[in-house]
């Protein structure tokens, strides 16, 4: 009789989970590619979109509840670490990388600048365990979440029931991550014939589209790919990329090609954070490239720009800028949740 | 009612007359093991302190001969000696199979290496994961030998890897199977022979060394003869 109970109960639950989450579709911008996350093994809702938020802005995460996600990705500069070549991590320990900006990321099939995270579910993993980021054990974080005050109650809006697991943790900081979309940018809203580019901005794009195009591709202004760009190896940080991953020497120096929305607010550039600002980038691609046996196919011609090319070319980049994105109130901290704990 | 009544008799039937238990043993030395106790290896002239040993089995498959006759759903175990409970589960047909062998992967398949974050044996705290470059690791061996160059006496085998070429999951065939009750043992002896503590105490990541390594699962797992 207990087993037929228990089976009635269980086969009810599910429909109380429903009735408690708010399930959402992820908005596809109009034109663009199908998303490679599978939206099906993690429906979005507004309550596990609201944990995972709370997740990514709580320093609970690192081991001594001092280092958030948001540390190092802040939300006003497109989810990177503005100014800060290096990541700083937990008590002042500096990473070997430049925190990437974070968006548009149920388009990205590898994650991390040498795609040595394969799903975006597990991202999260990496600088939880870094020890020069976060140092902590996934499995502390739910210990420390089911211990908390607050978690027990947000993982029951969210799934139905209280249970806190590494799986949960993880999907629910995907949701948020996967809200981050910007699709509204100037540029954007000249694809939609909604307003023109200047005279300068339209000159700036054409030689976009010639010299810069084949890897940051639109509309994503990356291809996902991993290139080498001809940056010589920093001595010190023996960076190697891609090649750390797949143990094979062509990929040597190779790195994730990132996306230019928002480059404005994403400086410094490069895996590394060697370049201040735009134009040592843009110098960089006309004088700078260290012809290497795996620089990439795209690169082996030279770039040729004048100065006045390279100022043409930095107003197109300036209208990947996307302000509703960058200052969206739901993208930012979460006072109501997290300010009474 | 009648419904859950059926559902009562259906549960309890499916478990006590249909189920299969299978049951691993780790066995050194010719006996069973004891983690954290010492064991002396005449062909390493080595004492060896095995802390810890777990591995994941998956994708169990009933067989008669060498035909098919039932496949596990969602067939993910996580066995690991700390914890006796976790070394027996039972095989559930819908209905009673007639079998002589035993077909079973060591370790996880791409296909769910790329899916995400999952749950159960396969959620990521049970700290058989590799965070630093996504994927499982498929078995878990670590000790201290005495003769260790390392400062710390140590070796760790993390063995695993997903993508070609360095790819570790294992298929093993387990024959002529005569008992209902499938016991099987891990060989430990055999398997520490195939390691070189002594020059590569540790394998931490995927590559050739653990690929290599992972190829002697085949002779590992034997019938237990309790």
């Amino acid at each position: 009789m207990k087993n037929g109970l228990v089976f009635l109960l269980i086969s009810v639950l599910p429909l109380f989970g429903w009735m408690a989450s708010h399930e959402v579709d992820f908005q596809k911008p109009k034109g663009w590619p199908e998303p490679h996350y599978n939206f099906r093994k993690n429906q979005l809702s507004n309550e596990k979109i609201q944990l995972g938020r709370a997740l990514f802005y709580d320093p609970i995460l690192s081991r001594n509840q001092t280092i958030s996600c948001a540390s190092c990705h802040l939300s006003y500069t497109a989810f990177t670490h503005v100014d800060h070549n290096l990541s700083h991590g937990i008590e002042d320990r500096i990473g070997n990388r430049n925190a990437p900006a974070l968006m548009n990321l149920a388009w990205g099939k590898s994650f991390m600048w040498d795609g040595s995270v394969n799903h975006l579910d597990m991202q999260a993993l990496a600088p939880i365990s870094n020890p020069l980021e976060m140092d902590e054990k996934i499995e502390n974080v739910v210990v420390k979440l089911k211990n908390s005050t607050l978690y027990p109650t947000l993982f029951t809006k969210a799934f139905g029931d209280s249970a806190i697991t590494g799986e949960r943790t993880l999907k629910a900081i995907s949701q948020f991550l996967l809200t981050l979309v910007s699709a509204n940018s100037k540029y954007d809203s000249v694809m939609r014939y909604e307003s023109n580019f200047t005279d300068q901005e339209k000159v700036g794009y054409a030689l976009f589209q010639k010299n810069c195009n084949s890897c940051h591709a639109e509309p994503l202004f990356t291809n996902n790919g991993f290139e080498s760009n001809g940056l010589p190896l920093d001595s010190n940080l023996k960076d190697f990329g891609r090649m750390n991953v797949s143990r094979k020497s062509v990929d040597s120096l190779k790195f994730k090609v990132p996306t230019l929305r928002n480059i404005e607010f994403s400086f410094p550039y490069m895996h590394d954070g060697r370049f201040k600002k735009l134009k040592h980038v843009l110098n960089h691609y006309t004088s700078g490239i260290q012809k290497g046996p795996g620089l990439s196919s795209h690169l082996q011609k030279p770039i040729v720009l004048s100065p006045d090319e390279k100022a043409d070319l930095t107003a197109f980049l300036l209208t990947l800028s996307d302000k509703t994105f960058l200052f969206d109130q739901k993208h930012s901290f979460p006072k109501q949740i997290l300010s009474n704990n | 009612m009648n419904y859950l009544l059926f559902s009562f008799i259906f549960a309890f039937a499916s478990s006590a007359t249909l189920g299969q238990s299978v049951h691993f043993h780790c066995v050194i030395n010719n006996q069973k093991l004891n983690l954290d106790s010492v064991y002396f290896f005449p062909s390493l002239s080595q004492y060896v302190k095995i802390e810890s040993l777990k591995f994941y089995i998956s994708q169990i498959e009933l067989m008669s001969g060498n035909q098919s006759v039932w496949k596990e759903k969602d067939s993910y175990h996580l066995v690991d000696f700390e914890n006796a409970k976790s070394t027996q589960f039972s095989l559930k047909p819908d209905e009673p199979v007639a079998f002589n062998a035993l077909r079973f992967s060591i370790g996880i398949d791409s296909a769910t290496n790329v899916s995400g974050a999952l749950g159960g044996d396969l959620d990521p705290t049970k700290g058989m994961y590799w965070t630093w470059h996504s994927g499982y690791i498929n078995c878990k061996l670590e000790g201290n030998f005495f003769q260790s160059p390392s400062l710390k006496k140590e070796f760790k085998y993390h063995i695993g890897g997903y993508s070609a070429p360095f790819s570790t999951i294992q298929t093993i065939d387990i024959k002529g199977l005569t008992e209902k009750n499938i016991n099987i043992d891990f060989d430990l002896s055999a398997f520490i022979s195939k390691l070189d503590l002594k020059s590569k105490p540790e394998i931490m990541s995927p590559g050739k060394p653990g690929a290599d390594l992972a190829k002697s699962f085949t002779g590992i797992f034997k019938i237990s003869h309790p």
